[in-house]
């Protein structure tokens, strides 16, 4: 069980730091555009690779979240359960569920990378293929899904997780 | 009804293509004494261009309005030959020597996976709006930024222009803080993305957007409907396809009337400077029909088959 | 079954794995998929899915959110926001609810800058509500000004909002953005008088804070320099034509960082910590929203919005009542849809019938405007108020909504205005 809390922390640490990579190349690139455009210096390229950057800066940043369970929930009603087994179940449980959604996207992007990738997508004017970037988008929502199966496994065992959403107490009471 | 059809479109019913689809849907109705009915969702409310006909095929919507030249891959004779027809100034040309070429090539609709056309659009062909200047010879367009389709910033850069491929809804303020210096549009346009408050001169370079099978119903719908009502959508083809045509001409009236009444300076170019600027086209053009060639479709032919008949 | 009836029992669903803590964006998702596979086909919502998700994930406007969300981390990190705020104190802290009505200020002038309310609410709840917290405002107070404060960006020109109703309908988009400014400003109004009578009400919500001699507050204004040059920077860029709207994330993003730099208010692990937040925060916003996309798409087939438009449209109602239908329609669709798909599912609808009873159509315009950001800050599926969830993770969605209520009570008598009023739309867009 470490070993795979272990494992999956490092794998989400590595693709953090390519979504990283990714939302500072986009910034880095909006930047070198303006300035550019300033000087007068053609640079056609920069919608496109705009599009390309945001796929991972995007994608990796829903699976970065999900490792620091870090989602917008209504914890309202289940924070009347006193009973915290159960309490993890009910979590749990809805966190399984919920990765069936990603579950879908994460089919719905490969069979898609797949299908482009035999039409050899290019990106437009740069001429970059667009495969390797819905790639990278099916398998960070995959990681998510994995991420969010683990934890729900844990909790339906009654281990708790990390948590970062609002399972805090209301502070006003 | 006995058949409820869903009809998707990007446009709203406001748009020349939403006003045709709504007689349209209208006149089906009525000529299948009310067996069919169709339910238009408008406003890409239901399905996106870039995807249109991936999502038609997969049931998305029944029929959908489509342009597979926002495509981004597949579907290669209609998504790449409609830029062939650069340098044509008449729609109506365009759309002659296009549906020809359908009759022709059985390729094209084998393209489509299974659905069946309803309807073919031309587009009206774009000019250079600009901000500061009239464009009235190729070294006018030296240094500037303009935001343009993706099939014409080759001749652009070739021009010593810089093209940009911004989406639509940037265009407008850009152009109105001088980020750009102008735009490639059409006359309706000036109206209905009004281009008109943000750009003074209307330079009449024409940007020919070729054709393209625009409205389709899909392979399962299709099937699912009986002959004699499937005969009704066929006897309707052309009714689209002109009644799009129609409106479309009348929003460019209509664009440049507005225009007008808001000062913008419209402007001829000399035939000689079109005729030079076309030519820049001419290698991307050789270039896409050899990589149709290829993949073993009748590129260069059908080329030289739009560049012929451009000289008649 | 009927697809609305379908529709409706999928809403319900969608409420209960809410209440049972599930993710919200997830069960959004999940409903919104298995529901468009119910009333379409398994595969038309696999493709649908594919498509509207890799499709957000291309699109470059809200793609900038990230660098709108990397600037607020920075300017919280650099602690820049606080000197704004320590400003603010000093200057009119001591008035009752005087920091919730200088956020309510801040947004207004970040509104000149920025077309996406997204952002406006991050870059807020990073700066304003921790200094209203600091100073002891009530969290219904604090986080709702800053979510309804992220509702003026779209009235303020540039506005995203207003450029996709003009396409949509085809009116001038210059007098669009010409008929937001005095509502905008009037708005950023209403709202610091709703902060006004409710810290009369209720005096703890929003407590006065010390008074401060006039050299204290003369001296105050050294701090804001910081602030001062990075909205100068991005607003001179703006005006002048050197980058849009969109790209402004960048370079405010840069600017801060430079900024604090060149202050030396930036460390490397300040700036690591900005960044890494950044990610987590924009994997909690785009969570939402992938799963609000595809429930977008579940709730326009179960053709509840057009059955709602017809009813609206065959009622031979007086052309009053029509709008005033037309605008609490607006109201309760604003629910459960985000801003953009109302936009698209029901103004190509509406616009008609709005414009032939003889409504002028930017007047329109600038009421749907106003709904669809309404509708960012009700409940349940409120957009501002996930993204100010996403950044303040211990103030419960329920107080955050409640804390919205007094400015939605604010957005309706604006709107109230306007419709009396409309010189007030119509008066710069038509000059
Ligand atoms: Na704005
Ligand atoms: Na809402």
């Amino acid at each position: 069980m470490h070993f795979i809390d272990t494992t999956l922390r490092r794998i989400c640490a590595t693709a953090g730091v390519i979504g990283i990579a990714a939302i500072l190349g986009l910034m880095g690139l909006t930047v070198i555009t303006v300035v550019l455009r300033a000087l007068h210096i053609a640079f056609p390229g920069t919608y496109s690779l705009s599009e390309l950057l945001l796929i991972p800066a995007v994608s990796i940043s829903i699976a970065y979240a999900a490792m620091h369970n870090d989602h917008t929930r209504a914890v309202i009603f289940v924070n009347r359960i006193s009973n915290t087994r159960l309490r993890h179940f009910i979590h749990g449980l809805m966190l399984i569920l919920g990765s069936l959604f990603w579950a879908v996207v994460a089919w719905a992007t490969m069979r898609e990378a797949i299908r482009r990738m035999a039409q050899n997508e290019l990106s437009p004017i740069i001429d970059v293929p667009v495969a390797p970037f819905r790639w990278a988008m099916a398998l960070a929502i995959l990681l998510c899904v994995i991420v969010l199966l683990w934890q729900g496994f844990k909790l339906l065992k009654g281990i708790p997780v990390e948590d970062e959403s609002h399972q805090y107490a209301d502070p006003e009471k | 009804a006995e058949f409820e059809l869903t009809y998707s479109t990007t446009y709203s019913p406001t748009h020349p293509y939403g006003q045709a689809d709504e007689m349209w849907i209208q006149r089906i109705e009525e000529q299948t004494n009310g067996r069919v009915k169709i339910t238009p969702f408008w406003g890409g409310a239901l399905i996106s261009s870039r995807e249109g006909i991936d999502e038609l095929n997969a049931g998305v919507a029944d029929i959908a309005y489509i342009a597979p030249i926002y495509a981004t891959s597949g579907y290669d004779l209609n998504r790449l030959t409609p830029q062939f027809f650069y340098g044509y100034e008449d729609a109506s040309k365009v759309l002659e020597v296009y549906l020809q070429l359908w009759e022709e090539y059985p390729q094209y609709a084998e393209e489509l996976d299974g659905a069946q056309v309803l309807g073919y659009n031309v587009g009206t062909p774009m000019h250079l709006m600009l901000r500061e200047k009239p464009f009235t010879q190729l070294s006018d367009l030296e240094g500037l930024r303009i935001r343009s389709a993706v099939d014409y910033i080759g001749a652009l850069t070739a021009a010593g222009a810089e093209g940009v491929t911004m989406p639509m809804t940037e265009t407008y303020p850009s152009l109105q803080r001088g980020v750009l210096d102008g735009v490639i549009a059409p006359y309706e346009a000036l109206k209905s993305l009004s281009f008109a408050e943000v750009i003074k001169y209307y330079s009449e370079l024409p940007h020919s957007r070729g054709a393209y099978p625009s409205r389709a119903i899909n392979a399962a719908a299709w099937s699912r409907l009986p002959e004699d009502i499937q005969q009704v959508f066929l006897d309707n083809i052309d009714f689209l396809t002109q009644k799009t045509y129609e409106l479309a001409q009348a929003a460019e009236d209509e664009g440049r009337a507005y225009g007008e009444q808001l000062g913008v300076q419209f402007n001829a170019v000399a035939p000689e400077v079109i005729a030079e600027y076309s030519a820049a086209f001419e290698p991307a053009a050789r270039e896409t029909a050899a990589q149709l060639d290829a993949k073993g479709l009748p590129g260069t032919e059908i080329l030289d088959k739009i560049r012929a008949a451009i000289k008649n | 079954m009927t697809a609305p009836t379908f529709g409706l029992i999928g809403i319900v669903i969608l409420f209960t794995l809410i209440g049972f803590g599930m993710p919200i964006g997830f069960a959004m998702g999940l409903v919104g998929f298995a529901g468009f596979a119910f009333l379409v086909s398994l595969d038309a919502a696999i493709v649908r899915t594919g498509v509207t998700t890799y499709n957000l994930a291309t699109n470059y406007a809200i793609g900038t959110v990230p660098l709108f969300l990397f600037m607020a981390h920075i300017l919280f990190a650099a602690g820049i926001g606080k000197d704004l705020f320590d400003f603010a104190a000093k200057w009119i802290g001591r008035r009752r609810g005087g920091l919730a009505m200088a956020t309510i200020g801040a947004s207004a002038g970040f509104a000149s800058v920025n077309a996406s309310s997204l952002a406006a609410t991050a870059t807020m709840g990073l700066i304003a509500l921790p200094e209203m917290r600091k100073h002891n405002y009530g969290l219904p107070l604090a986080s709702g000004s800053v979510v309804a404060g992220g509702t003026i960006g779209s009235l303020i020109p540039p506005s995203g909002m207003f450029i996709i109703y003009g396409i949509l309908t085809e009116t001038s988009i210059g007098r669009l953005f010409s008929a937001g400014i005095i509502p905008g400003i009037l708005l950023a109004i209403f709202y610091m008088v709703a902060i006004g009578i409710w810290c009369r009400v209720d005096p703890g919500a929003g407590p006065r804070g010390p008074k401060y001699s006039w050299r204290e507050k003369l001296l105050s204004f050294t701090k804001i320099g910081e602030v001062l040059a990075l909205f100068v920077l991005v607003m001179g860029g703006i005006i002048s034509g050197w980058f849009t709207a969109t790209e402004a994330g960048a370079v405010g993003a840069t600017g801060a960082i430079l900024i604090a730099l060149v202050r030396r208010r930036l460390t490397f692990e300040s700036a690591k910590t900005a960044i890494y937040a950044t990610l987590k925060t924009t994997g909690m916003i785009f969570g939402i929203l992938f799963g609000a996309m595809v429930f977008n798409s579940f709730v326009t087939v179960t053709t509840i919005p057009t059955r709602v438009v017809d009813l609206v449209a065959n009622g031979d109602f007086s052309p009053m009542v029509v709008l005033l239908l037309i605008l609490i329609v607006y109201f309760f669709l604003g629910m459960i849809l985000d801003a953009s798909a109302m936009m698209t599912l029901t103004v190509p609808l509406f616009f008609p019938i709005v414009t032939s009873l003889g409504f002028d159509a930017i007047l329109f315009g600038v009421l749907v405007v106003r709904m669809t950001e309404i509708a960012l800050i009700t409940p349940p599926v409120g957009m501002n108020v996930y993204v100010l969830s996403g950044i303040a993770k211990d103030i419960p969605l329920t107080t955050m909504f409640r804390g919205a209520m007094p400015f939605v009570a604010a957005d309706i008598l604006h709107v109230t205005a306007l419709i009396i009023f409309p010189a007030l739309a119509l008066w710069l867009a038509y000059l």
